[in-house]
This record gives C-alpha cells, structure tokens and sequence, in this order.
C-alpha cells in the first residue's frame, strides 16, 4: 500500500482504521486491461448485421446545393442505402442551441444534416451506409452535388461588420449572443487610479484531439422499439434523454452505453449531427449502424474551442491596489452554436472568472460572440479559463512592472485573504473555501524565486534570454443546477450512486459518473470501501449504462469526484447503517456499539462478529433467523448536487521558468511548479495526472496547437502532421504540490482537478516568455506562442 | 483461393497464420483488427503520426523486433514474416513487466494510446540499446498520448527496464516470394538481376519501405498489378565502410542508418533521431526519402552539404550522379521508369572539417521541418578554407548552396558569416505555409548561421537546435 500522503478531512474518519482509503495513491485496478489490449472501445464493437456509414461532407465553407444525384452512389458495391437531410428528418426533430437564463441567444434550428445550405467546410451532408467503412467511402465519390458557392463569413472582427456575409439570414446579422457584467462604477475608478495598464491577447483555435476519434452505434431494435446506443461520449444519461426527445421513443426505452471512452476533454459531451444522423439511419433501416470518425472528420467537426480576442485595462492605485478592471472579449463559435451546451459558456466564463483571484471593486466585462463559416466552436476542457486567467494575469504583470512592484508582491497585497471567504469574484460569482495566499506562498518557496532571478540576470549577461512567470487562477468546479439546468437545458447537476451487498459479500456499486481514463472507476471503489468498511476486492462497479446505473451528469466540468463521488458517499453511509441495523437485531445489540470493518460487522468492545457474507447470506436465503420487522434492505441509493451557489470553485498557482532563443524564436520550457488546492483528495496520484495531463494539454494550447484556417474558410492543417500536440520531448520537469482547503458543501470535501493545469498553463508560459523579452521592451500577445512570433515581437520579422 | 496459396502467411504472435480474402489494398492494421480481430491496437490517424497502431516486425532470424505503424504497411509486406500486436505481450495472468510498470505507475489513463506505447517500450527492450533517459524518450517518440502528460510513461518503461525482459521471438524461415492479394502481385526479388526481369511487366511500381508511398490510397490503380518489393535485394541491404567512404545501400532503413553513421559522423545523431520516429525509421529508407524528392525531406541537406553521390540502377546498368544533380523540382528527379537507387555514397567527414546539422521545427520531435541547415566546413586561422552548405526548405527541392558556398569562402569567420546573413536572401528562396513565413524561413537560417559562427569560436563541434540555454 502507498503511504498516505495527506491528512484527510474529520468528517471522513480516522485515517489509521482499516479500510482507510480515501486519501491514499491506490494503483487502478481498471487499467490492466489496456494494457493488454483488452479495452472496449466503440470501433471495437461489431454487432450482428451492423453496418458501417460514412459521410459526403461540405467541401466548403459556406455553399449552397442547388441539387444531389444519389442514384449512382446508390448502385455501388455493398451500399444499403444513402440518407440526406430530408431522409433523415422523417425520424429525428431539429435541435436548438440555446439557454434561456443568460439573456438572448440566437441560433436556429439544426438538423442532422445540412438542407439546402452547407455553412462550414467539414458540415455533413449525406450519410451512406454500407458494409463496410471503404466500401461507404468508395460511394461518396460517386454522389453528385450541384454546389454554388457562397462568399464566407470567416474573421470574427469584422462579423457584425454591415457588409459582411449573414450566415442566417433571418438573424439580420452575424450576432449570437452578447452579455455585459458590471460591478461598481468602472469608469470612475479608472479616473481615481495612478496607473493603468492595457493588453489585447488573440486566442487561436484549437481542438481536444481525443486520441479515439467519436465514434457510435445505434441498433434500433424494432420489435421492442428499443434503441441501444454504444457511444463513447461522456453523458450517457443527457443523450439518454435527447435521443428520447428528438427520435420521440420513451426515455425508458433508449439505453446510452459508454464503456471505454478513449479520451474526452470536454469534446464528447455535444450533440453531433453526423452521430445523430447514424441513429436516424438505424431507426429507419432497423440495423445496427456504426459511425466512428476518421482523423480528418475529427478536425474538421470536433468542436474546437479558444478563438477570443480579449482587450484588457486594469486601474490601480499608487500602492498596487486594484481599483478597476475592464475586459472585452470577442469570440467565433462557427455557424450554429452547439446544442445543449450552447457555444455561449467560453465566453460567459471569460466574464465570471476575470479577475476572480483578487479584490477588484469595480468591473466590468461585454462578450461578444459572433458567426463564423467554421466548424462549430464549444465547451471544452477548461473552458474560458486560460483566456480569463491570462489576460487577468498579463495585465497584473503589466501593472506591477509599471509601478516597480514585484510581481509576487502586487498579487499579495491584491488577493481576496484565505480567510475572508465566503466573498465574490469582481464580476459577483460566489466564492468560498479557496487559498491563493496559501497556495502562492507555497509556490514561491518551492520555486525559490530569488535563485531563478539570480540565474536570470547571469543567462542575460551570456545573452540568453530566461523569464519567470507566476499566476493565480480559480477553477470552476461541480457545477450547480444554477449553471446549465436554470436557463432550461436538460443537463442533470445531480448525480445517483447505488451501492449493494450481494449473496456473496461482494459490493456492486453503480455511479452515474463515467469514466474516461481520469480514474473514475478507482475513486468511486476508494471511496465506497472507506466508507462502507470493506476491502477494496470485493467492491465492483458499474458505469456509462443507463440502464444499469442511476440518473445523473456524467462526467464534466470536473465534476466526478465532487458531486458523484458525494453520492457513492452517502450510498454507501446509508447502506452501512442498514446493514448495522441488521446486524445489531441478529446479534442482539446496541447499534453503537457495532461497526464494520474488513468485510465484516465487529464489536466495538471486541467478540464475535459477523461477516458481511454471512450477514447477506442470511437476509438472503435464511431471512426466517431475522428477528421480523427488521429493515432487509442491503441496497441504498443517493444523489447529490451541489446547493446554494452556482459552482464550487479551486484555486491554484503556478510558475514555469522559460528560455527564448533570439535566433530561432525557439521556446524551451525548463521547468514547471503547479500548488493546486482541489480540497480531499481521493487519489493523490490521480490527482497529479489530472494536473500534469491538464498543463501538457495547456502547454498545447500555449505554443503549438493552432486550427489554421484559409480565407475561404478551409482548415490548412486538418492531419496529425500538422495539428500539433505535444509530445514526450514537450514535457517539462512539472512540480506538483497541494494545499488543502475541503469544500464545505459535502461530507467528502473534495472539489475538481480535471482543468486547471490546461486552464493555467497558457497564462503562466505567457507571463515568464514576456518577462524573458522584457529586457528588450518586448512582448508577445498571441497564442499558440511559435518561434515565429517571438522574432516578429522581437523585431527581426 | 487465397487458402490455396502457401505462401501467404503471417506469423501472428508467433502463430503460423493463412491470411485470405485479402484485398491487396488493406493496410497491417485494417487487417489485424478486422480480419484478426485483434482489437488491442488501434487506429488513431491512419498516417503514421500517433503510434496508437504499433505493432512488432520481425523476419523469423533474429531476435530483434522492430516497431513500425502497423497503419502505414501493406499486407503485402510482411506476408512471410512475425508481426506482434499488443495481445502477443502478455495477459492478466502472465503480465510482461512493462505491463505490471504501466499499471503501477499510472501509465494508463484512457487506454486508448496504451498497447502502442507498451509496443514501443518492448521494441527497446529487444533491442541491444543502452536502457536510459535518451533512448527512453526516443522510444516513445512517435507515440502521442492526451491524456497523462508522458512522465509516467516514461516513469513505468524505467521500471520495467530493470528488468529488461525481452520478448521471445519464434524462428522461422520467410517464404515471401510472389505474394497475389486480389488483382495485385507483391513480387520480392532477392537481387537486381531478378528484380530487373520483374519489369517487364507492363504495369509495376516499385516499394520500398512504404512509408510515403502506403499513405495514398489507392496505392495502385487497377491497372498496376505487380508492385516490386525491394525490400530483400541483396545488393540494396549492403554498407560498406573505406577509410574516406561510406556506401549505403538504398533499402537500408533511415533506423539502419542511424547505427551505422552514429559513430562515423555522430554530428548525424540528433537530425536522425528527430527523423520521424522509431516506428518511422524502422520502414522508411535512405533510398525511399531521396527518390520522395520533398523539399525538405531530412536526410537530402545532410547528404549533399556531405557531396553524396547516387548510384542509380535500371535497364542501362549502372549509373552515377552526383546527389546535388538528382533533384529537377518540386518532388521530381532523374529517375526513369525503370531506375531506382542502388546506394548511396557518402564521404566521411575529413577530420580537419567542422560538420553541423540543423533542423528546425515547431515541435522537436515527429514534426516536418521549417527548415534545415547542413554546412561541412574547414578553417583556418580563423578563416573558412572550404565550405559546404545545404538547407532544405529553402526552395523547391533540398538545395545545395554552391554560389553561397563561394562568397563565404577565403574570407575570415566572421566576415564569411556576416556576408552569408546579409546576402542569404539571394541564394534561397524559401515560400511562406503551415510551417513558416518566407521570412521567418530566412530569419531563422540567419539565426542558425549565427549559431555556426557561435560554435566556431567556441571550437565545438557539435550543438543541439534546442542547446541554446547553457546547461
């Protein structure tokens, strides 16, 4: 067993008792699979007379099909049948991407497959289906489109513009939605403070690049009106529900299985309309139909996300006190906005969360979010947060190097006290249970500042050019029904766990939480052995099936340990009392006076027990010796959501130390520090995966990954050659330490790690690069940060 | 049919297997996970970009298991040898130590890149490389993982590495003679005189390892019936060392390469390691990445500031040219129809030379090159005798800078340097796409230049392109 590396929370018992496992790095038993090649993935799938599809997608931006011939297609070997849009329409209902709590949003319906206009280069068009994948692919080629090219809206900037393009005519512009947030009164502040600091940061797109590509099968079984879904999304029970709502069977009657899911990020939990599209196909055929994505249907319909530009001015007074912030922020999310999500949420996040480290009195923040002919921007990991944490974090640089303060400093003397919580962000966002002053102070120690300036200064003199950069952030975390549920969407904030004692003294324990390869699976048994008092042997779990586990949100927004991870909790309290209960009337004793622990009901006092086998075994099959009247439930059920307030927010810190090269622009990131507080940690060890995965895929984010798109509105580098993501040789040494501040809202204290580290990353490479050519007056603005324009800011370009 | 046919058989986890009902046009993946139904290995960019399709090739000789991306090659190709697939390593109940590692260390989160890293990992084991941080990292360089960040990855194949097991291999012998999947015939001469014979069919293309060639689809037209292999002509596998000369021959793998050139002139060390990745490597040949023609393959610039030379092979016999006259254009040379590349002849480096080679890349490693730089220098009392420069994607073909050459030579280090940065946009003419402005193309060769003029006076005789923060 691993030691224990933190001191857990008194509302979750003693550490030193047994079965203590909440809290210690425990090997996931889950994953040996994989590592024989065992997983389950949705291509590994073949059912009885399935059959594959394929897409004839858009080859254009922005285009009109005057007409498609499909009778050629149609004949070619192994075709079963070609859907369009009007096929497809006869099962399926058209969608909208919008929420009503967050002022207007608009976007227009949305059907699988695009009618009579195809608004972005990649938008499916028309579904084969086949015996096989090649055999789809061959057909498409011989499907005839009368395509009119349209002019397409492709920079956000000059969207709203009066002569651009309207992608949707009926909208009279390109506008989806705006929002303003203002606290205070901005303008007067900025005219009380002795300095104030601008920056305009650019944000390309980017992609989650899951390496299992999307994938489905839908078998639409006739006779019983069924449909079984096997999908490898991330919220069985929400496309459990839309598949019910938009193909009109009964909820019951549609089953979502997810079983390995090879990678996420905030990607598989959208509605698409080529999956759509498939289950149509399904319901109308009466087969199984599988569609899994290739690479390039990856790039080209995954949602991306980033695309901001964000200008920033922040006020502060003679001391470094905060007096206002300001930001703008203008976003493209593609033509529609997604649904159910919406495509709104990136930018809304930008708004809450700028500035929300500190005191900042007055505040004000507009989004703007607009059409563009691209493909369809959306949630994904991190979402807003490297946009609102960099350009907080730059202009807190800025400020501190325009009044000579230190840049540790000025963030001290700025940071809402680990002690004044509950408090507010600037934007108003209830906050409580964080630690900025803890976990900076941490991460100033460990990374021992003054020796990084030493050095510093000694490269400079050598010519090398070295930063530092620190920052602040808070992550949203387990988010509320105030979140996605108050402005009308179907996304469940709770989440059901079911825990039973079977015949044999083994544990089943269902949760609605689904796994991904973060641990879930791992988690969820820590937890339920610790609090039920039983070996983790003997505890099995099922996820990612609607029919088998309880309702609830799947896994999201960091969401898993917190809230689904509370109800496997609580579950397993309320089966332990029920088996105490039991217990207490068959050896005739006071409940006090009784606990479990190894699998079994001891006395406190000492003497005879009984095992949990034997307890079950004699409910089961001899429940004649139970004393009548008892309770002979050994099952419990219990869901969990958070109350009160719209999120449960972590804080971290971070610092990286950075050398730019002013030959070739090239960027080596030397070292790493991340001081995260996510609260109970349930396994430390996954905990820092989640954190080191988080800042590779930041690092991504920061200085590779890039959609590059033409002016026609092609994506120039839709291949795994030239999307960039991070590899080994990328990974920089990353220090990974904890402060703990446990969430008041649960027994269990935990909130989420799932983000930060890609939320963050970018903030932070930005702050030490620019703090590296801050001997030259110089500054790069502009993300992912290539060696090309670190020589354009350095003036060579 | 194809039952009818002995030779087409695969070793598959060291078990003899008939492959049949075979399109010549599927890749080893297609068939492993379909007609296999092998489901551990994985698709996931069908190109050869992320590894998550690993698989281990062997020829039934040796031990030695080379990894390649099972994605990238045909059936035709390894019909006669031993693949192993992620379910050949072992199980639940018979672990192989790497798997126990993963497990341990948490080198697994989704599971989805996890049987091509583990692939990866075992290919070091087998081999008779030195187990550390270096080779580590190499190993794993051409498998992309989203999820855990790579530390623990690397964290599990140092554990496993204590161990060292390797994995046991069967003997066999090949019979890959004349290989029919479908319309197509996959011939494999074992020499020139055979090979040669070969073509008088009408419709042939040759192959080498694969690696360019296997991403187009289809690979041949249904007029193109027979596709030569040149994978086991003798006179292609040759390397022969002279005092002042190195003769490769074309087919031996970019990874071959490497372990014959590491020593004779390690300046090649880096740019061959950053060349693709093992997987990569492992198929793809010296004589393939010439013939490709790519402005910036990263063999060409090495080889010409070097002065190689191709000895062509065909209808005619033997034939030689300089490599810097190889090239006509945008992925065009002198190759006719019939000619392929015999070998290549380099010359060592001349112990009172400077060599230096740069390749310049967004990402270090499995990224195509911005640019690169190769210069073989002698000086002299601070100025430069002789000199040779070559830079790939700089123009339309990999180009030998001989005018620039000319205005840097006689002349003091510095003075040479200075003419070649103020005078560089002369001699190249770089375009602008995914990888890089034009002018970022020629501000980065002047950097690189300032490099060379750096390591100059420091007299060292070699610099990484990511050594630019002193140790």
């Amino acid at each position: 067993m691993v030691d224990i590396t933190l001191n857990q929370n008194s509302k979750l018992g003693s550490i030193d008792r047994p079965n203590s496992y909440i809290g210690r790095s425990l090997t996931r038993d889950g994953a040996i699979r994989h590592l024989e090649g065992g997983g389950k993935f949705v291509d590994d799938l073949i059912l009885p007379r399935m059959v594959n599809s394929a897409f004839l997608r858009s080859p254009y931006a922005h285009a009109e099909i005057k007409s498609i011939n499909i009778s050629d297609a149609q004949k070619y070997p192994g075709v079963i049948d070609i859907f369009l849009s009007e096929h497809i329409d006869t099962v399926c209902k058209p969608w909208i991407g919008v929420l009503s709590h967050l002022g207007e949003m608009r976007s227009p319906e949305q059907s699988p497959l695009a009618k009579k206009i195809a608004r972005w280069q990649g938008e499916a068009i028309a579904i084969v289906i086949a015996n096989t994948r090649a055999q789809a692919e061959d057909a498409i080629e011989a499907i005839e489109v009368d395509w009119v090219e349209k002019e397409p809206q492709i920079n956000m900037e000059t969207a709203l513009d009066k002569d651009t393009v309207v992608i949707h005519k009926e909208l009279g512009n390109n506008l989806f939605w705006t929002r303003t947030v203002e606290q205070g009164d901005v303008k007067k502040a900025f005219k009380e403070s002795s300095t104030i600091v601008e920056a305009t940061l650019d944000f390309a797109r980017h992609t989650g690049v899951t390496l299992e590509t999307r994938g489905i099968v839908a078998d639409w079984d006739k006779s019983e009106k069924k449909m079984s879904i096997y999908h490898n999304g991330q919220a069985p029970h929400m496309m459990q529900h839309i598949i019910a709502k938009h193909f009109d069977i009964s909820e019951g009657l549609v089953r979502v299985i997810s079983k390995d899911v090879g990678g996420s990020f905030g990607i598989k939990v959208h509605v698409y309309g080529d999956e759509m599209a498939a289950i149509a196909a399904s319901k109308i055929l009466g087969r199984p139909v599988k569609f899994v994505a290739d690479r390039l249907e990856s790039f080209t319909t995954d949602i991306h996300a980033r695309c901001h530009k964000i200008s920033g001015k922040l006020g502060v007074d003679k001391n470094g006190k905060f007096l206002s912030m300001e930001i703008n922020d203008l976003s493209g999310i593609g033509p529609y906005s997604m649904y159910p999500r919406t495509s709104a949420i990136e930018t809304n996040q930008v708004l809450n969360l700028s500035g929300s480290p500190y005191i900042i009195p007055n505040y004000k923040a507009v989004g703007t979010v607009v059409f563009q002919n691209k493909t369809p921007m959306c949630q994904y990991r991190a979402v807003g947060h490297p946009i609102a944490v960099a350009i907080t974090e730059v202009l807190v640089d800025k400020a501190a190097k325009k009044i000579g303060m230190k840049v540790e400093d000025i963030r001290k003397i700025n940071f809402i006290p680990d002690d004044q919580y509950p408090n507010k962000t600037p934007s108003g966002v209830p906050l409580e249970d964080l630690s900025h002053q803890a976990t900076m102070n941490k991460l100033l120690k460990i990374m021992n500042v003054p020796d990084l300036e030493k050095q510093k200064k000694l490269d400079l003199e050598k010519g090398i050019l070295t930063g530092i950069g620190i920052i602040s952030m808070c992550e949203v975390t387990n988010p509320s029904p105030l979140f996605y549920g108050v402005g009308g969407a179907h996304i469940s904030s709770q989440d059901g766990a079911s825990i039973r004692l079977e015949g044999s003294g083994a544990v089943h324990v269902s949760s609605s939480i689904t796994e991904q390869g973060q641990g879930t699976e791992a988690i969820m048994k820590q937890i339920a052995a610790d609090q039920l008092g039983v070996s983790m042997d003997t505890i099995r779990l099922t996820l990612g099936d609607t029919d088998a586990t309880p309702y609830g949100g799947g896994t999201w927004a960091s969401r898993g340990a917190g809230i689904g991870g509370e109800a496997v909790l609580k579950a397993a309290r309320t089966l332990k009392n029920n088996i105490l209960k039991i217990a207490s009337a068959i050896m005739q004793t006071d409940i006090d006076t009784i606990d479990i622990a190894n699998n079994s009901v001891i006395r406190k006092n000492g003497g005879e027990g009984i095992s949990l086998k034997k307890l079950a075994e004699t409910v089961y099959y001899r429940g004649h010796e139970i004393p009548q009247g008892t309770n002979p439930e050994l099952i419990a059920t219990s869901s969990f959501y958070i109350e009160g307030i719209p999120f449960v927010f972590t804080n971290s810190a971070m610092g990286c130390q950075v050398t730019v090269d002013q030959d070739t622009g090239l960027i080596k990131i030397n070292k790493f520090w991340v001081i995260e507080d996510c609260g109970t940690q349930i396994n430390p060890k996954l905990v820092e995966e989640q954190i080191r995965g988080g800042v590779i895929q930041g690092i991504g984010g920061a200085l590779y990954e890039e959609c590059v798109y033409d002016d026609q509105g092609n994506m120039q580098n839709a291949t795994m050659a030239d999307y960039l993501v991070p590899m080994a040789c990328e990974m920089p040494d990353i220090i990974v330490d904890h402060v703990i501040t446990n969430s008041g809202r649960s027994i269990l204290g935990a909130k989420g790690a799932g983000e930060a580290g890609t939320g963050g990353a970018p903030a932070v490479i930005m702050n030490a690069i620019n703090d590296a050519l801050s001997s030259m007056n110089k500054e790069v603005t502009s993300q992912p940060i290539t060696p090309e324009k670190i020589l354009k800011a350095i003036g060579k370009i | 049919m194809d039952l009818l046919q002995p030779s087409n058989i695969i070793y598959v986890n060291g078990k003899k297997t008939i492959i049949s009902n075979v399109d010549h046009d599927i890749t080893v993946l297609d068939l492993i996970r379909t007609n296999l139904k092998l489901s551990g290995t994985k698709e996931g960019c069908a190109e050869g970009d992320c590894g998550a399709c690993s698989i281990l090739l062997h020829d039934g000789l040796n031990s030695e298991l080379k990894p390649v991306n099972s994605c990238l090659v045909r059936v035709g190709q390894v019909v006669g040898k031993g693949i192993v697939t992620i379910e050949g390593v072992g199980n639940d109940i018979a672990p192989h130590p790497i798997q126990t590692a993963f497990s341990e260390e948490n080198a697994s989160q989704c599971g989805y890149c996890t049987p091509g890293f583990i692939i990866s990992g075992i290919s070091l084991f087998n081999s008779n490389k030195k187990i550390n941080d270096d080779t580590i990292n190499d190993a794993i360089s051409g498998n992309l993982c989203r999820c855990t960040g790579y530390s623990p990855i690397i964290k599990a194949i140092k554990v496993a590495s204590k161990l060292r097991k390797p994995l046991k291999t069967i003997k066999f012998l090949e019979h890959n003679k004349d290989i029919k999947l479908g319309n197509v015939t996959y011939y494999n001469p074992k020499n020139l005189e055979e090979m040669l014979k070969l073509t008088a069919h009408e419709n042939y293309n040759f192959l080498a390892g694969g690696t360019d060639l296997n991403l187009r689809r289809p690979i041949v037209n249904e007029k193109k019936n027979v596709i030569i292999c040149l994978d086991s002509i003798v006179e292609l596998k040759i390397n022969k060392i002279t005092n002042d000369n190195l003769i490769i021959g074309s087919c031996v793998s970019i990874e071959g390469f490497l372990e014959i050139v590491k020593n004779k002139i390690p300046q090649l060390v880096e740019i061959l390691q950053r060349f693709g990745s093992p997987q990569i490597r492992n198929q793809g040949t010296i004589g393939g990445n010439i013939s490709t023609s790519s402005p910036i393959g990263d063999l060409a610039p090495v080889l010409l500031a070097l002065n190689s030379k191709i000895n062509l092979f065909g209808h005619n016999g033997d034939t030689s040219v300089l490599l810097r006259d190889f090239y006509l254009g945008y992925r065009k040379n002198i190759l006719k129809k019939d000619q392929i590349i015999r070998s290549i002849e380099i010359p060592l480096p001349n112990g009172g030379y400077k060599f230096f080679c740069w390749k310049l890349s967004k990402r270090y490693d499995q990224d195509i090159s911005t640019i690169s730089l190769s210069i073989y220098l002698k000086t002299k009392n601070n100025i430069i005798e002789d000199i040779h420069i070559a830079a790939g994607g700089v123009a339309e073909i990999p180009k030998y800078l001989e005018s620039l050459c000319k205005i840097m030579t006689g002349k003091t280090i510095e003075v040479s340097i200075l003419t070649a940065i103020n005078q560089i946009d002369k001699f190249v003419q770089p375009i602008s796409d995914l990888r890089g402005t034009s002018n970022y193309r020629i501000e980065s060769l002047k950097g690189l230049f300032k490099r060379l003029e750096k390591c100059l006076k420091e007299n060292s005789n070699t610099m990484s392109i990511m050594d630019f923060k002193d140790e």
